[in-house]
């Protein structure tokens, strides 16, 4: 049922590095209302697997099915992959997510302005607006960038792990946000610690070259707690792999 | 007044003057975007490389500046193609083309029977030896440079600051960023006229990092940049007539003069904002 109107379809998509195979055969369906937690060890293809999604890498062999336009999907980087020392204020880059695929000479309309301060608002951003970007806080700058991501309205949203050099004040917004935004669209979170999306992960996909998927009703807080251990379970075992206990059908 | 007057009935004095004004615009633009997006060793790579093409369209009596551009071209193509994500194989190529640019020139500019060409002003460039021809070809290029910024602003700025993002939003990042290199080929080949090849590296760089140092918007960079780049090249112009100097050191050093003042303007205000009391959170 889930498969019907699955949003992304990632199908046996195989990729790696020179020579070393980095994701295996990998295949995944993301649902319209998935709340989806990739976990995995480091070096086990998260970030990989969720650049080739995005188009940003190229799969070996395999296939990715997304039919969104890049508007329409909200990426929130793991590290910013640019120069802090850019002349750029807060404001300009978080109206770059409404930049989209516009033809030439197509300025920023009065609109898109509006909700850029909107957002700005709702990220507690507004008082740092017209600062440049190398003057915030680590976790101002993680909001900046995920207020980058939401300014376009997506349809679905990838964060890398969001979570990673935030204050609690700001990981508190962002817990908040997201779990609003779920109620109306996809989310995908990669994270080294799924307990601190604790009660709104409904599937959780962990990587180590292969993909190991868990749909959403066996995710109960005891399984969380155990889930925790999976790096280090993967790492030891490889598969067979026991992350989430025997699965009951 | 009037020694200025009758220097100015001068044609190879008013095309300096065209020239420089109009390298300042490229440089402000072009080098705004070499800077922030860390393409100085790159420029510097094409520019040398430059030199090849043009010493052997000197040995074959084609026009030199055809040479050099259609080497600059391909070798920041080249550049642009390789090892995405690979340091070091790219920063290996920039110094390989480098060397072999300057090495193929001077080849060919050695063999060239008959009169032989000063070497040095090819290298450091003579701004007073500019040509109306040369003058309208670069107002033809900075025309289409400036067009191109005012279609392309907000993409190109995409493109700078974050390519990854701006590849997820379906901005054609290739494109631009191929766009922009060939872009930076062009101007460094007409910018070596004024300043040599081994000088336009400050051409390009200094008026932007000046820029950077008295703003954070992009725009007034490019802007400030394109003033400071007159400063350079007029001034230079001025003091290398005043004091008998070659014009491409003259500027570049000018530059460097500018550069040092505001970065000593700008520490001395820093500190007097420290010491004064908090007015700072």
């Amino acid at each position: 049922m889930e498969q019907a109107q699955s949003l992304v379809s990632v199908q046996e998509v195989t990729f790696g590095y020179e020579e070393e195979v980095i994701l295996d055969r990998v295949s995944l369906e993301i649902g319209a209302q998935d709340f989806l937690a990739i976990i995995g060890p480091n070096g086990g293809g998260k970030t990989t697997l969720l650049k080739i999604i995005l188009g940003l890498l190229r799969p070996w062999s395999g296939r990715v099915e997304l039919g969104l336009s890049g508007k329409e999907i909200g990426y929130v980087p793991q590290f910013a992959g640019f120069d802090k020392s850019f002349p750029l204020q807060v404001f300009d880059v978080v109206r770059l997510g409404r930049l989209g695929d516009r033809g030439p000479l197509r300025r920023y309309s009065r609109e898109d302005n509006c909700r850029v301060e909107e957002v700005l608002d709702r990220f507690d951003l507004s008082s740092v607006a017209r600062e440049t970007i190398d003057s915030l806080s680590g976790g101002q700058l993680q909001r900046t960038l995920i207020a980058r991501a939401l300014v376009s309205e997506p349809k679905i949203l990838f964060l890398d792990e969001p979570l990673g050099s935030v204050d609690p004040e700001s990981r508190q917004v962002v817990l908040g946000t997201l779990e609003e935004l779920n109620r109306s669209i996809p989310v995908v979170v990669i994270t080294h610690d799924i307990t601190l999306f604790a009660g709104m992960i409904k599937q959780v996909a962990c990587i180590n070259r292969e993909l190991f998927y868990h749909p959403g009703a066996e995710v109960t807080p005891e399984i969380l707690e155990k889930v925790y251990g999976c790096p280090v379970e993967l790492v030891a075992h490889g598969v067979p792999h026991r992350v989430l206990g025997e699965h009951q059908h | 007044m009037e020694s200025l007057t009758t220097l100015l009935s001068f044609e190879f004095v008013r095309n300096a003057i065209y020239a420089g004004l109009l390298a300042s615009v490229l440089c402000g633009v072009i080098g705004t975007f070499v800077v922030v997006k860390r393409l100085v060793f790159v420029s510097g790579g094409i520019s040398h490389a430059a030199f090849g093409g043009l010493g052997v369209c000197y040995f074959l009596g084609v026009e030199p500046l055809a040479g050099a551009a259609t080497t600059a071209v391909l070798a920041a193509l080249w550049l642009g193609s390789v090892g995405h994500g690979r340091e070091r194989s790219r920063d290996a190529s920039i110094g390989v083309l480098w060397a072999v640019g300057m090495a193929v020139g001077a080849i060919f500019i050695f063999k060239t029977p008959g009169y032989a060409p000063n070497l040095m002003t090819y290298l450091f460039g003579n701004i007073l030896t500019v040509e109306r021809g040369d003058v309208l070809l670069t107002l033809a290029f900075t025309a289409l440079v400036i067009g191109l910024l005012v279609l392309f602003f907000e993409e190109l700025v995409a493109v700078a600051f974050d390519e990854e993002f701006a590849k997820v939003q379906g901005v054609p990042v290739r494109a631009f960023t191929t766009l922009l290199m060939v872009l930076v080929a062009l101007s460094v080949v007409l910018l070596i006229q004024l300043v040599g090849i081994i000088l336009v590296i400050a051409l390009l760089t200094i008026p932007p990092v000046i820029g950077l140092m008295l703003t954070r918007s992009f725009i007034k960079v490019i802007f400030l940049s394109v003033v400071i780049g007159a400063v350079m090249t007029l001034g230079g112009l001025a003091l290398s007539y005043g004091f008998d100097l070659p014009s491409g050191p003259t500027i570049v050093l000018l530059g460097t003069v500018l550069l040092l003042m505001v970065s000593l303007l700008r520490r001395v205000r820093r500190e007097k904002r420290l010491r004064s009391p908090r007015n700072a959170t």
